[in-house]
This record gives C-alpha cells, sequence and structure tokens, in this order.
C-alpha cells in the first residue's frame, strides 16, 4: 500500500446531488495532486466504483436516491477499504456518530471551510496509505477495571450505567493509557503536544490526579493508574474493546 | 427560607379562595343559625304569654260564672279564702300595667259590656294576711305565687273585682346566648366550610399544577377531565389550549428547522465560492458576513433540536461534569471557574444539561467577563449557578432576555454581538429534562443564572 509516489496521485469521488456544490469542491480539490471523480446519486457513485479505483469518496449524507448512510454501510459490510469523509447538513450529534459507527472516517457539517476539508482529506489519504489499521476502532466502548469508557460520547460509565464526565484532557490521557495498558508510559509520550515542556510541566501530574479521582469513586477503581517514579505513569489493567 | 409571622400566616389564608369561603361559609351559617335560634325563642316566648292568659281568663270565667249563679255565698267564701286561687281584690288598687291582649280575650268570653280591666300585681296583694305568718325554713325562698286583679262588669251592671291567684309558671331561661351552644353552632360551620372550601379549590389546585407543569415540560400529560360539569369543562378548555399551544410551538419549531435546514446548502455554496474571490479585503467582509449568517443558522438549528431532544435520561457525577465543563473552558483560556459542588448524581440528559451549561458560560464570559460555576442542593431540587461579574442587567429587561434575537443593550460590554438565541436555546434544553432557567442579579454585582431540576 505504500506508495507517496507522485506518478499515481490519489483518486477522489465527489458525491453531491447539488450541482453547484459539487463543482465547487471539485474546483478546490484542483489545487491538490488528485484524480478527481464527481457522482450526483447513489447510482452514480456504485457504478464509477465498479469502474474505478477510488481512494476516497466525498459523501453528501442526502442524495436524491438514497441515504449515504446505507451506502456506507454496504461498502463497510463488502469489505471496501475506501476513505469515507462524510458531509451532511444535518449536524446533530446523532447523525454524527451514526455516521463514524458505520464506517465513515471522518464527519463534516455543510458549510464547512474550504480548508479544513483539503486538510482532512490530505490527512485521511496519508494516514490511510501509510496504516490502514489506524483507521478508528469501530469499539464503542474500551472497559477496564470496574469503568467502560464510551469512546464517542467520551465519558466514563459505570456498571450501573451512570455516567461520570470527563474534560477533553482527561479523555485524551485516559485514551492514551487505554492504547497501551500495562505500558509505563512517560510525561513525554501522555501529551505528545507539549513535549518540549512535559517532564516539568506540573499540570499533567494534575490531570493525573484528577482522573484518579474520578476512577476512584468505585471500588476497584482507585489503584487503576499508577505512579512510576522518576518514569511516569502505568494503567494497570487489561482493556477490553466493546 | 423565611418563617411567616402567625399573623401573615392568618392573613395569607383568608387571601386564598378556600380561606375566604371558609369566612363566608362560617359567618353567614352562624348568623343564619342564630337568626333562627332568636326565631324560635320568640315563638316560645309568646306561647308561654298565651298559656300564662289562658290560665287567668279560666279562672276569671269560672268565678264569673259562680258569682252570677250564686252572688252572696261566692263573695263570701271569695272574702274568706275559701276558695283556692280566687279571692276578693282589695279596694284601690290602681292596675297600673293593664294587659290589653287579656282584656280583649275576657271581653269575647264576659260579653261585650263587661269593660275588663286586668293586670298583674304583686303577690302580696293576693294574700294580703301572708306577711304576718311564720315560714318554715324549706319554703322561705319557694317562688311567691302570680297575682292577678280582674275587674269587669257582671250582667247585672254590678262591678265585680276579684284577685286571682296562681302557681308561678317559671320561664326556663334563654338557651340562645349559652356560649356552649354558640360554640356549637361555630364549629359546625366551620367544618362544614372547610369541607365545602376544600372541594371547590381541589379541581383549581388540579388545573394550577398542569399549569405549571405546562410551562415547565413540552411533554406534559393532559389532566384527566373528572370532577362537576364546570369543573371538567375548565379542565378540558384547559387541555385543548395545551393541545393547541404545543401544535403551535411545534410549528414554530419545525419552520425555524426547515428554514435553517435549507440555508445550509447555499452557504456552503457561498462559503466555496468565496475562495474565487480574488479582492482580499471584499473576501474577508464577505467573509465576516457568511460567518454571521452561519452562525445564526447553526444556533437556529439548535434551538429547533433542543425541543425535541431524544436523548436517553442517564444518571451522572454532577460534580464530574461542572469540573470538566470549566476546565476545558479553561484549557481555551475562558476565565471559567468551578467553585462549589454538590456531590452525588442526578438523572437529566447529559448532553442536553452540558450544552445548556455551555450556552450559560458562554454568555457569561461573552458579556460578563467570566464565570463562576457551583451547584447547591436544597429541598429536593439541585440547582447550578452560572455567575459572571459584569455589570448585571435591568431588572426590567430580565424577563426580556429569553426572548429569541433579545441581547444585552448596545452600552453593555460585548453587548450586540451574538444570535441572541443563546439562552433561548439554553431554556429549551432545560425544559427537556424538565428543568427551568432563571435570572437575576447578584446583590454584589453581576448576572446569577440558576438550572433548577428535581435533584
Amino acid at each position: 500500500m505504500l506508495d507517496s509516489s507522485p506518478a499515481r496521485p490519489a483518486t477522489v469521488l465527489v458525491v453531491d446531488d447539488d450541482a453547484d456544490i459539487r463543482d465547487l469542491i471539485i474546483g478546490q480539490l484542483h489545487q491538490e495532486n488528485y484524480r478527481l471523480l464527481a457522482a450526483s446519486s447513489l447510482a452514480e457513485l456504485r457504478r464509477t466504483l465498479r469502474e474505478e479505483a477510488v481512494d476516497l469518496i466525498v459523501l453528501d449524507l442526502n442524495l436524491p436516491d438514497g441515504d449515504g448512510l446505507m451506502l456506507c454501510r454496504e461498502l463497510r459490510a463488502d469489505g471496501a477499504d475506501v476513505q469515507i469523509i462524510m458531509v451532511t447538513a444535518r449536524g446533530s450529534a446523532i447523525d454524527r456518530v451514526l455516521g463514524l459507527e458505520l464506517g465513515a472516517d471522518d464527519y463534516l457539517t455543510k458549510p464547512f471551510e474550504p480548508r479544513e476539508l483539503l486538510v482532512r482529506i490530505r490527512n485521511l489519504l496519508r494516514r490511510g496509505r501509510s496504516d490502514p489499521a489506524a483507521r478508528p476502532a469501530a469499539a464503542r466502548f474500551a472497559r477496564f477495571g470496574p469503568w467502560r469508557l464510551d469512546l464517542q460520547q467520551r465519558r466514563l460509565v459505570a456498571p450501573d450505567d451512570s455516567l461520570v464526565m470527563l474534560s477533553s484532557a482527561e479523555f485524551r490521557l485516559l485514551s492514551r493509557f487505554i492504547e497501551e495498558p500495562n505500558v509505563v508510559l512517560s510525561r513525554e509520550t501522555l501529551v505528545p503536544e507539549r513535549r518540549a515542556t512535559a517532564a516539568f510541566d506540573r499540570s499533567i501530574d494534575l490531570q493525573v490526579s484528577r482522573l484518579r479521582q474520578k476512577l476512584a469513586t468505585l471500588d476497584g477503581g482507585d489503584e487503576l493508574i499508577l505512579t512510576v517514579r522518576g518514569e511516569g505513569y502505568v494503567l494497570a489493567s487489561g482493556v477490553e474493546h466493546l | 427560607m423565611t418563617r411567616l409571622q402567625p399573623l401573615a400566616r392568618i392573613r395569607a389564608f383568608f387571601g386564598t379562595m378556600a380561606g375566604q369561603i371558609f369566612l363566608i361559609l362560617t359567618l353567614g351559617m352562624s348568623v343564619a343559625a342564630i337568626i333562627a335560634l332568636l326565631v324560635a325563642e320568640q315563638a316560645r316566648h309568646h306561647d308561654f304569654e298565651r298559656v300564662r292568659r289562658a290560665r287567668v281568663v279560666a279562672s276569671a270565667v269560672d268565678i264569673a260564672d259562680r258569682l252570677q249563679r250564686d252572688p252572696a255565698r261566692v263573695e263570701a267564701m271569695m272574702a274568706n279564702h275559701r276558695i283556692v286561687g280566687a279571692a276578693m281584690a282589695p279596694a284601690g288598687v290602681a292596675l297600673s300595667d293593664t294587659d290589653g291582649e287579656l282584656e280583649t280575650i275576657l271581653s269575647e268570653r264576659l260579653g261585650a259590656s263587661s269593660q275588663p280591666e286586668a293586670g298583674q300585681v304583686p303577690a302580696g296583694l293576693c294574700f294580703p294576711s301572708r306577711g304576718d305568718k311564720e315560714r318554715a325554713a324549706g319554703i322561705i325562698d319557694a317562688p311567691r305565687p302570680d297575682c292577678w286583679v280582674v275587674r269587669f262588669t257582671d250582667r247585672h251592671g254590678a262591678r265585680r273585682a276579684m284577685a286571682l291567684s296562681f302557681p308561678r309558671l317559671a320561664k326556663p331561661p334563654s338557651t340562645i346566648f349559652n356560649p356552649l351552644y354558640l360554640l356549637v353552632i361555630i364549629v359546625a360551620s366551620a367544618g362544614l366550610a372547610i369541607l365545602v372550601a376544600r372541594s371547590v379549590a381541589k379541581p383549581l389546585r388540579r388545573l394550577e399544577r398542569a399549569a405549571e407543569a405546562f410551562s415547565l415540560s413540552l411533554d406534559p400529560e393532559e389532566i384527566p377531565e373528572r370532577g362537576p360539569e364546570e369543573v371538567r369543562a375548565a379542565l378540558s378548555t384547559f387541555n385543548l389550549m395545551q393541545r393547541r399551544a404545543r401544535a403551535g410551538f411545534a410549528e414554530r419549531t419545525q419552520l425555524l428547522a426547515a428554514i435553517s435546514h435549507d440555508l445550509q446548502t447555499p452557504l456552503t455554496r457561498m462559503r466555496l465560492r468565496l475562495e474565487l474571490v480574488e479582492n482580499s479585503e471584499l473576501r474577508d467582509r464577505l467573509l465576516g458576513d457568511h460567518q454571521a449568517m452561519q452562525t445564526l443558522v447553526r444556533e437556529g438549528l439548535d434551538l429547533a433540536s433542543s425541543t425535541e431532544s431524544r436523548e436517553e435520561w442517564s444518571v451522572i457525577d454532577i460534580d464530574s461534569l461542572l469540573a470538566s465543563m470549566a476546565e476545558d473552558a479553561e484549557d481555551l483560556g475562558a476565565p471559567v471557574r468551578f467553585v462549589s459542588g454538590c456531590g452525588g448524581t442526578v438523572r437529566v440528559k447529559p448532553n442536553a444539561l452540558t450544552r445548556c451549561i455551555a450556552n450559560l458560560v458562554d454568555n457569561a464570559v461573552k458579556y460578563g467577563g467570566g464565570a463562576a460555576i457551583s451547584c447547591a442542593r436544597s429541598g429536593g431540587r439541585l440547582m447550578i449557578h452560572v455567575r459572571d461579574s459584569g455589570p448585571g442587567i435591568p431588572a426590567d429587561q430580565i424577563d426580556q432576555m429569553f426572548e429569541p434575537f433579545t441581547r444585552g443593550p448596545s452600552s453593555q460590554p460585548g453587548g450586540r454581538h451574538g444570535t441572541g438565541i443563546g439562552l433561548t436555546i439554553a431554556r429549551s434544553l432545560a425544559m427537556s429534562f424538565e428543568a427551568s432557567v432563571r435570572l437575576r442579579n447578584a446583590p454584589e454585582g453581576g448576572v446569577i443564572a440558576t438550572i433548577d431540576m428535581k435533584g
């Protein structure tokens, strides 16, 4: 899959029933070195997919002959590994969750910043090519100790289904721990965006201690994140994806 | 909690409908009962007088009869006190207080020309000699008999006078002003009044509760239409109003949602086309306008979706939510603090609550330069306060702040920005989990926005 030669540009298929928007998106994407295709309906989209090798689809959800969500599920069920960015005017949280659950790789609401679309397409293409396994896991929950972490709604769920809310920083931290359970993580690896100062940054310790407090509200939750003196922190628990 | 003084509580009770019905019924029934008793008392008095007169008439007619048959013997017997209850009247007694009614009856019985005179006189006149006699202790206080003097002219034209005596007829004392009777009347009236007041006020209370629920929750239950006919009619009218208001509200929301939704496509086109504008100054201005429109559309959609939140109820750790929100805002550089929590859990729709608080916090930061979030429980309610340190809102404008497209006055720092739907969305989100949002000015300055929910 590793293919960084400019000789073979990635193929991007833009699906939207609004001709103006379709053309305008394609106009934007011309700046980049992509091979561009367009479709205005599900039927056209399916035909194009049969005939061409497509790397990424920019998919509008409301199409005249059907729902983009269903197509997304179909493609995933067939094992297609084409990348999908959903673009929709709906914008409600439920659609976002549903879209990602049904196998979209990214989600954008109309109206969007053209540059944001470009950046996301670029990121997805890069990630998809270098590491196909890095597509967001379809798992909704990660179970560790007595807790489940809701990966989509970004909150902790106790066994009795009551919720404990996490700040964004706490969620990022916990996600890192869950990606590598039972591994000692240094401050630098925990907060890569603050790598330069992480070793001296007390706010990481503060965040970890807040996270510990939240985890400790359940029996068996108080010894989940352990301090390893001089090295960092470790999540002392197995993690099971549900 | 302020405790009402007893006097103020009594005044408050009589301010209620139940209190007024109670007052009217208690007073009215007591007065009616007392008047009825007075009338009965009057009738009893009248009967008593009639019996007394009947006795006098019986004796007078009897003696007059005897006198006519055998005047000499009867006169002698009377003079010697040989007839019990009748004697010769002492001469020279003036009847100062004659009984007109008795005289009318006597003249009917003794003949039209009899010209009777009759009156009650002191008992001593009937028994002139009694004063000399000694009495045994047992009868010293015995009631003296009644004594009447009757004079009339008989058929022969002779004027006769007799003194008639009767055992004293004691009139039993009136019962009406006995405090026990009054107490019984008033207590019975009050009891009945309370029953009536309650039964009248009950359906009204139900209506009031339903109206209250209507203003708090968007999906209230219909009130069961039970009770007397008038009450049923009122309840059914209320239910009708409720349905219509909801239908109107839903229509408004759908309209807003439809417009906002359909605006997204032209806005997307416009945004994409803006990339083609070469004049960068013009493009920046157009981008600014586009951004404003987009914000309006997004908030319009938020408002529309807030009224029909399909989110599931969950039990959440409330402090973790407030702390996380403050932390996230701080990470983005907004001056937001989590001051004090209240512990425990609460049952809400978590995303709706999060967005509701976020709207209030945004407002506090935008108009009040910062937000302090705190939480308190009292009386089964849980209250989340978001306090800013701005100049406050003029008291007469506080209620308007919840109307869509109302913003702080332009003189205020941060006024006249934003869409003015933030608070409307917050309130409508709060309704979706049966909470309410209030604004008030803090005594120390700044505005406190409070989310009030079942805790």
